[in-house]
């Protein structure tokens, strides 16, 4: 594990993704460069003492700036911080951070709601595209609201390029006639052949963790085998 | 002695492991995957405390070990 040290950063780009949803790229002054592992986050001094953690969605290979998904609708005082940095802006924070990082059982699927998406985003454009990692892989991701979607290009690419990943996007209250898949995460696991070969590995609203998290143990998934993360 | 007193909220840890990386020989997970306390004055009060802040759940808090007043976090 890298020792986890103090960075001063400048906010490089922030962008208003939907009304819920912000992405930040902090492009980092000094120390200039970041080694991390895919999933680890990030400890935001957002003044008074008081810190934040964001999971880190840009991939280790990016080592000079790092790309955080910001939740702005708590309104609290994380994301009120967050939501209120403009490009330039000079941010402290603490990093890497954290253990959720990706193992090595033969088959992987992650299944994140809302912005747990950002770890995985690293972890997967990481296994995918800079290790060409051939394993069986599933991502199932839950939105509540078609107003609340983005990164959707991004997913539907690797998607369409890397055979062995399969991408799902649930969202839980859908508008009348919305053509794609409406519902809850669970539902979709019904498609995915789970046995004791695969690591299961869930970041989001603690509902679905504990929820998820006891129906690959029903369907055969050794519970060391099940990461979890409670924030994003 | 050591210049903090330090509680570890049980509950509340989810063993995300940041105070460890800070701070290895004041704080380790045990068995379960929970924050515990190995040696109070392991590592400057710096470091102590900047484990105790960089915990995304606010599970440790940090107590003046003379005066017991409550350093982190801020209420």
């Amino acid at each position: 594990m890298v020792k986890p040290q103090s960075f001063q950063a400048k906010v490089a780009e922030h962008i208003e993704l939907n009304k819920k949803y912000h992405s930040l790229r902090l492009e980092l002054v000094d120390p200039h460069q970041l080694e991390f592992a895919a999933g680890q986050y990030i400890s935001v001094a957002i003044g008074g003492a008081a810190r934040r953690a964001y999971s880190i969605a840009s991939t280790p290979a990016t080592k000079h700036a790092v790309e955080l998904l910001v939740d702005i609708e708590p309104g609290g005082k994380g994301s009120t911080f967050m939501k209120n940095l403009k490009p330039g802006d000079a941010v402290e924070f603490l990093a890497p951070l954290g253990i959720f990082t990706v193992a090595t059982e033969p088959k992987l699927l992650f299944v994140a709601t809302g912005s747990g998406i950002a770890p995985f985003k690293s972890m997967l454009f990481d296994l995918l595209e800079d290790k060409k990692d051939q394993r069986e892989i599933w991502l199932l991701w839950g939105l509540r609201q078609v107003e609340e979607m983005f990164w959707e290009e991004e997913w539907r690419q690797i998607n369409e390029y890397y055979a062995n990943f399969h991408y799902r996007l649930m969202i839980s209250k859908p508008p009348g006639m919305w053509p794609l898949v409406s519902g809850h995460v669970d539902k979709e696991l019904n498609d995915v052949a789970l046995n004791q070969d695969w690591g299961v590995y869930l970041c989001g609203n603690k509902e679905m963790i504990a929820e998820v998290s006891q129906m690959v143990q029903n369907r055969g998934v050794d519970i060391n085998k099940i990461y979890k993360e409670g924030y994003a | 002695m050591p210049k903090y007193k330090i509680k570890i909220l049980r509950d509340k840890c989810i063993g995300a492991a940041s105070c460890v990386g800070i701070a290895p020989a004041v704080y380790q997970l045990d068995d379960k995957n929970i924050a515990y306390v190995i040696k109070e004055d392991g590592d400057t009060p710096e470091n102590i405390l900047l484990g105790a802040q960089s915990c995304p759940t606010n599970a440790i808090e940090i107590y003046d070990a003379e005066t017991n007043e409550k350093i982190w976090p801020k209420d």
